[in-house]
């Protein structure tokens, strides 16, 4: 807990960060899920690595190798979806510009 | 009593033991990247920075942490990868902003994975008796953001999207917070107010869209 305590000046911090960027009128040109805003929950990629590195007990170490499964298919559905070039009308590419 | 602080500040201090600079220095660097992301989502390529970042901090708890079972992780990240890059590559343009709201709800099942593989395994994470709490946090905005995609996705609205990011967020951040790591307790603090924000501006946005007495007898 001496560490959670530590970090929370950064956890602050990184909160006052993200309500100013999360201005108004900033996604006026692209709907919500196109904005690329999702992408930052996917942090919880490295947690997920963490917890599969370290894990000690087989249980445990199951259970992480889930968490981190789910952790990479939605880090990718979450940072590249928005990748995909979609036209106003609702015509897309067959596939991501990268 | 506030603890005493100094390189904590900058990265994870378990058991005492003040991170390396090189480490703290990528959580760090991780966490303005992820800023950056932030700030430029609007532009064309305004998402790369955010994936740089998620690659920064991802490297460095590889390069941090004592790996038991590396080809089993690489496995994992391997297979949900590709199924990732696949759905995201095909998919039509229809289903997009559903594949979104899947997203949300696999990170809310991570986080509630990650809550119970800390909690079966204390020791391993240097975890304390006061650090019950901040699992259940994590565990229950997993379950919170996992039921909500359920929602959305039964009842076909995605108006609630931005609040599904919030909830994956702060779930990442009280697991960051309990295994002390700052690139998580960052990027998951700027995912919460980001959409908590954007929530509460579209639910503002729609309340005004309603014409004067609409639903009134």
């Amino acid at each position: 807990m001496t560490g959670a305590l530590a970090l929370l000046p950064l956890f602050l911090a990184a909160c006052a960060g993200g309500y100013v960027v999360a201005r108004p009128r900033a996604d006026s040109d692209r709907s919500a899920w196109q904005s690329g805003v999702g992408g930052m929950a996917a942090i919880l990629l490295v947690g997920a690595l963490i917890a599969a590195a370290e894990a000690g007990s087989a249980r445990a170490r199951y259970i992480a190798l889930i968490a981190l499964l789910c952790a990479s298919v939605a880090s990718v559905l979450l940072l590249g979806v928005p990748e995909r070039r979609v036209l106003p009308d609702g015509e897309g590419d067959d596939g991501m510009d990268a | 009593m506030i603890p005493p602080v100094g390189a904590a500040w900058l990265g994870a201090q378990l058991d005492g033991i003040d991170p390396s600079p090189v480490v703290a220095g990528a959580y760090l660097l991780s966490g303005l990247l992820l800023f950056l992301g932030l700030w430029f989502r609007t532009g064309r390529h305004g998402n790369r920075w955010a994936m740089a970042g998620i690659v920064t901090a991802s490297a460095a708890a590889v390069y941090s942490h004592d790996v038991v079972n590396l080809p089993e992780m690489v496995s994992a990240v391997v297979i949900g990868g590709s199924i990732g890059l696949l759905l995201a590559r095909r998919s039509a343009v229809a289903a997009l902003p559903w594949l979104m709201v899947a997203g949300h709800g696999l990170l809310g099942v991570a986080a509630m994975a990650m809550a119970a593989t800390l909690w079966r395994n204390p020791s391993a994470f240097g975890l304390t008796a006061h650090d019950g709490a901040l699992l259940a946090v994590g565990f229950g905005l997993g379950a919170t953001t996992l039921t909500g995609a359920l929602a959305l996705a039964f009842r076909r609205r995605l108006g609630e999207l931005a609040l599904l990011g919030s909830g994956a967020g702060f779930a990442a951040a009280a697991l960051g917070f309990a295994i002390g790591n700052s690139a998580m307790v960052m990027g998951g603090g700027m995912a919460g107010a980001v959409g908590l924000r954007l929530a509460w501006r579209a639910r503002r946005i729609a309340s005004r869209a309603l014409p004067s007495g609409a639903g009134l007898p």
